[in-house]
């Protein structure tokens, strides 16, 4: 009898008993480990608290076993930091990899939302798409996929958080904002297409609504400085931006917008 | 309200771990049979964990903590698929699922269980859920009835809604072979 015949007449008790065998499926220990290290005590490097370590109640009797314990622990928390600071190296695909983002996470749950946690998450981008470059000068292909998901999801995820920001603000503040992160962003763009160029791809986005929302900042800003008098290099600027805005290039057109309006 | 402080920390610290202890193996199991990828299960766990430090850390009060988990799973997994636009579909041809000792039994294990967990992942989100949740985990009714926010009664019937879509998945996947 074939395999899927004979689970096509399974009993409800016969899948019952096959669905307790998947309880087989369980993490890594190295894994659980890692990620339970990440947690803890980066907590402790904080607060410039090594090891977390709490001083316990103890008698002289207890000494021996305590100094074994605190030994034990020592090597625990060494071993932990350790784990902690080698995945720095890791690449998108290695088995450290995971402990690497969920320090980035914990980092950045630390920082208060705002400018400060938008300049990590660029950062991030940036250091994803080092990663990538990464993998490929090391030849590692079959990292490749995760590697491009990898920059994909996060560069989606600040450009979310900067849509937020932007889209928070009144009109001042968010083209104070869309300026700010502008540059930054555009090196980004630039940075990845180089990346992709060399595996032989094109960057592919979904829509954030980032780019409608610099188009718009744009748009108001070209027709509010098309009403203001402007010295003759704010007009040539001007210019730029408007030939910049027309051929879709928003980010440049914002750069190159000239700051003075009177 | 951040609480997160020195003093507090410890109480954090304990909490975190046991919890992290207990449920760290059901809900990356919880994650892996909605996702089928070891890299997104690893990840969306690990997520889950830190919603979960981060809602300590700001002093939320936390009744029913296997609830709070698997919420905070469930909804990362939403998540997931809608930004990747991805449908729930793992294909039977998984990576070996779990590892018995002989080779022989090895085969016929694994295969079983890919065609079972293909057949999981071909039902509604909440059948799945439930399924996992009732004969993987054995919760019983009334902390499976907290988890969907439904009576007892509704549970039950919810349950035995699920296993017959199994059933019949199963079945589908036959007639298709």
């Amino acid at each position: 009898m074939s395999h899927n015949l004979y689970m096509a007449n399974l009993t409800e008790k016969e899948i019952i008993n096959k669905l307790k065998e998947l309880k087989g499926i369980r993490p890594s220990t190295e894994w659980v480990l890692n990620t339970r290290a990440g947690f803890l005590p980066a907590r402790n490097a904080l607060h410039g608290n090594a090891g977390g370590y709490e001083k316990p109640k103890f008698s002289f009797l207890e000494l021996f076993s305590f100094r074994r314990v605190l030994s034990a622990s020592l090597v625990l928390v060494l071993i932990a930091v350790s784990t902690v600071l080698v995945s720095d190296n890791s690449l998108p695909g290695d088995s450290l990899y995971a402990v690497k983002k969920m320090k980035e996470k914990f980092q950045a749950s630390m920082l208060a939302s705002g400018d400060e946690k938008t300049n990590f998450q660029l950062k991030l981008v940036d250091d994803r798409l080092n990663d990538l470059n990464k993998i490929t000068d090391q030849n590692k292909t079959r990292s490749l996929a995760v590697g491009i998901e990898e920059v994909k999801t996060t560069k989606a995820e600040v450009k979310k958080d900067i849509l937020n920001s932007i889209q928070g603000k009144g009109k001042k503040e968010a083209v104070k904002l869309a300026k700010k992160f502008a540059p930054v962003l555009k090196e980004i763009d630039a940075k990845q297409t180089e990346a992709y160029a060399s595996l032989g791809i094109e960057p592919k986005e979904e829509n954030s609504g980032l780019e409608a929302q610099y188009k718009t900042i744009v748009e108001s800003e070209i027709k509010y400085l098309k009403t203001c008098t402007l010295s003759e290099e704010s007009s040539s600027a001007l210019k730029s931006a408007i030939d910049y805005y027309e051929s879709g290039d928003y980010l440049s057109a914002l750069i190159s917008l000239p700051k003075d309006g009177n | 309200m951040n609480l997160f402080n020195r003093e507090n920390y410890k109480e954090i610290k304990e909490i975190f771990g046991r919890t992290y202890d207990d449920y760290i193996n059901k809900i990356y199991r919880f994650v892996f049979l909605k996702t089928g990828i070891k890299e997104v299960a690893e990840d969306l766990s690990s997520e889950t964990f830190l919603k979960f430090f981060n809602a300590l850390k700001k002093g939320t009060k936390i009744e029913n903590q296997q609830a709070f988990l698997y919420q905070i799973a469930r909804n990362l997994i939403a998540d997931y698929y809608k930004a990747k636009g991805r449908t729930a579909v793992v294909s039977a041809d998984l990576s070996p699922i779990v590892d018995p000792k002989n080779l022989e039994e090895k085969s016929m294990v694994n295969s079983d269980l890919s065609l079972l967990k293909a057949g999981l992942v071909r039902l509604k989100e909440d059948e799945q859920s439930i399924i996992v949740w009732r004969h993987l985990e054995e919760l019983s009714i009334p902390e499976i009835a907290k988890l969907v926010d439904k009576s007892e009664s509704a549970t039950r019937v919810m349950l035995h809604r699920a296993m017959n879509s199994l059933k019949e998945a199963l079945n589908n996947r036959h007639k298709e072979a």
